[in-house]
């Protein structure tokens, strides 16, 4: 046993030393014109920019810009699809040379790729909002609650500018859901998506007029090795003569891109000479490029330890999430223990046929997958009930509330059908004195049932509820340190269910044991 | 939404719930394998039996729904190790992220099932297996294309906020189907089991009726 694990360590030791002597001392651009073969990552996900054809084939601005490096180089183009999410983790394990896949250029990546510059495009962020509301200026969202993608480099940015209040989703589609229910009064996201999006028929009654902020340059990315600096010169000047040439700003046209007129504004920046006819957008001898050329992303940190990888602003709202999810979590165990105490009392009705029938309507809702029924209501029937007046009106909950309401009442209802299975069996009375009994005799499964609950209280975050995991993932998608988040969110939630199932045990150890 | 937008919805649906299944069958056979083999080590020496109560302690403690954001994030989707090219799909991170309650669960079950010499029932195991049938709907989170997943695309691309009942309607429905046909299927299973398991020791033990009147 003891042999087999010390050669796994030997083994993936070996395999670190060599691909860390493969990226010391090889020369990609070598390399990749030895094998006459360029693998460049691209996104399909992403239309116009990276999309599939209907013959399945990778097409698109950014596959374009691919096959264009590939004829440069003199070498065939293999592209492969890839995410936001992979596209760094597929850099740097070497399945692909090079990105072309919509990369924001900012001091964070910086730290973890080569970002080539001159940047090839430009986006920035927009508003999507139903035409109704007249939504044109950034200044109408302030204190507005407006929706946001949890991986978003802007959302601190915008939060702290607009004042805004945050509806945070896991992914831009249950973003869009939220608006098209009205969770939100508008949408902030990636001008170029949006642009996208509004080229749908069914979006047609939504459009984005507030003016574009926060401007991100996209790079094309290289791997950080030494091994890829040749590479990253030789795109470099590519990126370069293709501003001169106006071809980027063609291929903008050909794929109808939005903003073509910053490329525009780049061919004539490119263009310019000065007096001696020389070009005033040239690298200089720090490899760098003038202002009016192209802008490397200023750093904003204010970090200032250095284990902790984060600013204050992010410090505070993780915390707040772990603080939260603690209240959370507390909060629906204690209604839980209500609800399932009001649904045991149907089990005194003496009636057998009505006492089944509020039973089996009771655990009807068990069938149901609980993530199913959190977006059924938020989604579906609160939103109806928020349009609604008079009593209706009343059912509009927020996602805290449904997220509670449907948690609790999910447990409670397996909780009421152990009592009754107890009652049935034991054969007890079905009096009120006895109840007390039943509770004690359960005590067991329904401990069990509301751990469950501890450990299913995460799925809150589905609805945007402020909790330790929304905040987390949402940090990891916007700044990096993913072991460093995801071990501290494992462990917060490792203890959060010791700490409840060593409350449960104390609270049914002071319960009286028995009350005939 | 009119019956036959309805009617369109089904294939691509049935197609999504049979990754629901895939996932929840898979999922079981992992826990239940790895259940089986800590509740063996239970039995095996102090450190060793140290390390499996640790093991299921972990698993028992940490929501599935953690861990399925830990795999998603931590393990990389594509890798090669000595020019073997290795392939995690976000399905396989599902399974092994609802694998581990299973392997508490399992390790449970298996360990009282030699204590105590019970018999085997299906009927916890199929409560369990909708249980995390259920859960299985949960990795629309990390982009599994599972029923839940495309019922919220579907809604996303129609632009339609009148979509929302109807369709989540329907995944309810669906899901209420499915534990009502599968409870129904395994009770019938486990009376069948049962009846051959009495005839069994029935012609074992001819006078085991009589001794015990």
């Amino acid at each position: 046993m003891l042999k087999a694990v010390s050669s796994l360590f030997m083994g993936t030791f070996l395999i670190i030393l060599s691909s860390a002597f493969h990226h010391a001392f090889a020369d990609d651009l070598a390399e990749i014109q030895a094998k006459d073969l360029i693998r460049i990552g691209v996104k399909t996900d992403y239309p116009p920019w990276g999309m599939l054809s209907s013959a399945g084939e990778i097409v698109g601005f950014e596959p374009d810009l691919a096959h264009l490096i590939g004829a440069e180089l003199g070498v065939q183009v293999k592209l492969k699809s890839v995410t936001s999410g992979n596209r760094f983790q597929l850099l740097e394990e070497g399945e692909v040379d090079v990105l072309i896949a919509t990369v924001g250029d900012t001091q964070q990546r910086r730290k973890r790729v080569t970002m080539i510059e001159p940047h090839y495009y430009r986006s920035g962020v927009t508003l999507l909002s139903a035409k109704a509301d007249k939504i044109n200026r950034w200044e109408q969202i302030r204190g507005e609650k407006i929706c946001l993608y949890g991986g978003a480099y802007f959302n601190k940015q915008l939060i702290q500018d607009y004042d805004i209040e945050p509806l945070i989703l896991f992914n831009t589609r249950d973003a869009q859901l939220a608006l098209l229910t009205k969770k939100c009064r508008a949408w902030a996201y990636d001008n170029g998506a949006i642009y996208h999006l509004l080229t749908f028929d069914s979006w047609q009654d939504y459009e984005a007029k507030a003016p574009i902020i926060y401007p991100i340059l996209w790079s094309v990315v290289v791997s950080n090795q030494p091994s890829s600096a040749s590479l990253a010169e030789k795109i470099a000047n590519i990126i370069i003569s293709w501003q001169r040439q106006a071809t980027l700003y063609h291929y903008a046209s050909k794929w109808a891109l939005p903003d073509q007129a910053y490329l525009a504004d780049r061919v004539l920046a490119w263009n310019k000479k000065d007096k001696d006819g020389k070009y005033v957008c040239q690298f200089n001898q720090n490899k760098q490029l003038p202002l009016e050329c192209d802008q490397s992303p200023t750093s904003k940190s204010d970090i200032t330890t250095s284990w902790w990888p984060f600013d204050q602003y992010d410090s505070k709202w993780l915390m707040t999430a772990f603080y939260q999810t603690l209240l959370f979590t507390f909060a629906v165990v204690l209604l839980t223990l209500i609800i399932a105490y009001c649904f045991t009392l149907f089990s005194l009705l003496k009636n057998p046929y009505l006492r089944k029938m509020i039973n089996s309507m009771i655990n009807i809702q068990r069938s149901i997958p609980p993530i199913v029924l959190l977006y059924l209501l938020y989604f579906g029937l609160f939103s109806y009930a928020n349009n609604q007046t008079g009593v209706l009106s009343l059912f509009s909950g927020g996602a805290i509330g449904t997220a509670l309401l449907v948690l609790s009442l999910y447990t409670a209802a397996g909780i009421s059908s152990l009592l009754e299975d107890n009652i049935e069996h034991q054969q007890h009375t079905r009096r009120f004195n006895s109840l007390h009994k039943t509770f004690m005799d359960c005590q067991h499964g329904i401990k069990a049932n509301l751990i469950n609950l501890v450990k299913a209280s995460a799925m809150a975050s589905a609805l945007s509820v402020p909790n330790a995991i929304l905040v987390t993932t949402s940090l990891v998608a916007s700044q990096g340190h993913t072991l460093f988040l995801m071990t501290l969110l494992m462990l917060f939630y490792f203890f959060e269910v010791v700490l409840f199932s060593k409350g449960l045990d104390m609270l049914f150890h002071f319960l009286p044991q028995q009350q005939a | 939404m009119n019956q036959i937008e309805f009617l369109i919805l089904i294939p691509s649906f049935l197609k999504a719930f049979s990754l629901n299944l895939l996932i929840a069958v898979c999922a079981m056979l992992v826990g239940s394998l790895c259940g089986f083999y800590l509740a063996n080590l239970h039995q095996s020496s102090r450190g060793i039996k140290y390390l499996a109560k640790s093991i299921i302690l972990m698993f028992r403690n940490i929501p599935s729904f953690v861990l399925l954001f830990y795999l998603a994030l931590i393990i990389p989707t594509q890798f090669s190790i000595a020019n073997i090219h290795f392939e995690i799909s976000p399905i396989a991170k599902a399974i092994f992220a609802l694998a581990a309650p299973v392997t508490g669960f399992a390790c449970g079950y298996f360990l009282e099932f030699k204590a105590h010499k019970k018999p085997f029932l299906l009927a916890p195991w199929n409560q369990y297996f909708i249980v995390i049938l259920m859960a299985s709907t949960t990795a629309s989170v990390i982009g599994v294309k599972e029923l839940m997943s495309t019922a919220n695309a579907r809604i996303a691309i129609s632009g339609d906020s009148q979509m929302v009942i109807p369709i989540y309607s329907l995944v309810a429905l669906w899901f209420i189907s499915c534990s009502l046909i599968l409870s129904a299927t395994i009770k019938r299973l486990d009376k069948v089991i049962n009846k051959r398991s009495q005839c069994k020791e029935q012609v074992a033990n001819p006078h085991l009726d009589q001794e015990s009147k």
